[in-house]
């Protein structure tokens, strides 16, 4: 049996002085190993809260988050939306922490860290701080940050929402460079389609509110990928079917106030 | 210093302007010499003080009690600023005692100190180390709280606990502010020293102005003035160089 991550009905409420706001309700799915699973959904849909409960940063109303298969508990690296980098720590710093909180020696956290750090080609910047650094550098950070700690499975919340256009791009083909040399289960979140279907084998479409699962959609692309160099005529189609799917729900957002 | 820049030259030559036509009207009873004495008059005082050692015997004494009353009232300001800062209990305990001795003017308290500590050093000692707690407190617990949510989860996400949490989250993540605090705790701590002196003391600077006015000496008023604008100038700078130092990450602090 192959390891997998399962969630079983999932279901998330937030109590708020107006009443309880249901995020998640009945969500269910599965993914296995070294999979590449994308989850798009509209802003407000609940997608950030789903990546939290399975990193463990928050705990599910009801429901299951279960791992089968694996020796031992998959470790699990988040990715944050706003990178999350300490500011008073320098970039082979920031990298190494999550190695330093497993109690891991100096030399050795800071050997590992750097060896990320050239593959994220930002050697030159090791003894900088972040804010030195542009957003595309920071969020390559963020990567290395996560990837040292050499997770089973990685979590993405909307890594590269805040970046331009061709930055995004370059970043996008360094990630699946990164999961083909090291592959690992990837769980990325993003309300971008066309950015869910160029990454991911598959395409998880969640819509709000309550969140939950609209459909489930192979992606019919070879890996390697070439983003660079993209025409993919079947791109278009499946971003119109996934667009019709949740375009409801973002009309439906237009007209009501917002959550928080 | 870029020696084309002359931006400097206008206020120098207005300040001597001033320091002149000062001097001018002492000497000819434009203004009454007894409050205003010629600045040539403070020099020679200041120079004779220090020479004759009043004034540096003063500055250690004054010195002495500032350094002691800070360390014993900022750094447990400092410890249950970070503590409050951390933990809910702890602060829900803690604030109402806070708040309400935080706004009470510390000097109001000085005759309840004398008597319980009497009219040696303790007691100024204890006025001192009073007036830097708690600013050091407050702001470092604003700096612990100010720490923002998404650095808590990072920290939380990859299980910092302990000493690694404190040296690499809260201890760096509060700097800035604890910092400040110290500002505010040394300036605090100056202003009581000096006043608790001329109060209850016969040596140090405050004494030294006190005993001066009483003997209607104000040149001699004016050059411990002097030493005392020096020393906040110099704690203060010193104070602005730690933080640039200490907090490189601050963009501001770059350009020095």
């Amino acid at each position: 049996m192959t390891a997998q991550f399962q969630v079983t009905n999932l279901n998330k409420n937030f109590s708020s002085p107006r009443g309880d706001v249901i995020a998640l309700e009945g969500v269910s799915f599965v993914v296995s190993q070294d999979e590449f699973v994308c989850i798009v959904g509209p802003s407000g849909c609940g997608k950030s809260t789903l990546l939290r409960l399975i990193a463990g940063l928050t705990e599910p109303t009801g429901g299951i988050v279960n791992f089968s298969g694996w020796l031992s508990t998959p470790r699990r690296a988040m990715v944050f939306q706003d990178t999350g980098l300490f500011a008073w720590l320098n970039i082979l710093e920031n990298v190494a922490f999550g190695l330093e909180t497993q109690g891991i020696a100096q030399n050795e956290r800071h050997q590992r860290a750097s060896e990320l750090i050239a593959r994220m080609g930002l050697s030159d910047f090791a003894r900088h701080y972040p804010y030195e650094l542009s957003g595309g550098m920071r969020q390559r950070v963020a990567i290395a940050r996560a990837l040292v700690t050499e997770p089973d499975i990685l979590l993405m919340d909307e890594p590269f929402r805040t970046l331009d256009a061709q930055t995004r791009l370059v970043l996008q083909d360094e990630l699946l460079r990164l999961w083909r040399e090291r592959p690992m289960m990837v769980l990325f979140v993003t309300h971008d389609i066309e950015e869910a279907i160029l990454l991911g084998n598959r395409v998880l479409v969640l819509s709000n509110r309550p969140g939950h699962i609209l459909a489930e959609i192979v992606v019919p692309l070879e890996q390697p990928r070439n983003l660079t160099g993209r025409s993919h005529p079947e791109i278009e189609a499946l971003r119109w079917q996934i667009w019709k799917m949740i375009e409801p729900t973002v009309q439906a957002n237009l007209k009501r106030a917002p959550m928080q | 210093m870029n020696l084309k820049n002359t931006s400097w030259l206008a206020p120098t030559f207005f300040w001597i302007g001033i320091l002149l036509i000062w001097e001018w009207s002492a000497h000819n009873g434009g203004i009454a010499r007894l409050f205003f004495p010629a600045p040539s008059v403070i020099v020679a005082a200041f120079a004779r003080q220090t020479a004759n050692g009043e004034l540096v015997i003063a500055l250690g004494y004054t010195l002495a009690r500032l350094g002691l009353g800070l360390l014993l009232g900022a750094i447990p300001g400092l410890l249950l600023g970070l503590v409050m800062g951390w933990s809910r209990a702890v602060r829900v305990v803690a604030e109402p005692v806070v708040a309400a001795f935080h706004p009470l003017p510390k000097l109001a308290l000085l005759p309840l100190v004398l008597v319980i500590f009497g009219i040696g050093e303790q007691s100024k000692i204890v006025m001192i180390a009073l007036a830097a707690f708690f600013p050091m407190l407050i702001n470092s617990m604003s700096g612990v709280r100010q720490i923002d949510a998404l650095t808590w989860e990072v920290a939380r996400h990859y299980n910092a606990r302990g000493w690694i949490l404190l040296r690499r989250v809260i201890l760096p993540g509060s700097l800035p502010m604890i910092l400040a605090g110290v500002k505010l705790a040394v300036n605090v701590a100056l202003l009581i020293t000096v006043t608790v002196e001329m109060v209850t003391a016969r040596q140090g600077l405050g004494a030294t102005i006190w005993l001066a006015w009483q003997t209607l000496r104000t040149e001699n008023l004016y050059a411990a003035l002097i030493v005392i604008a020096s020393l906040g100038l110099i704690t203060n700078w010193i104070l602005e160089r730690l933080t640039a130092r200490w907090i490189p990450w601050q963009s501001d602090h770059m350009t020095t």
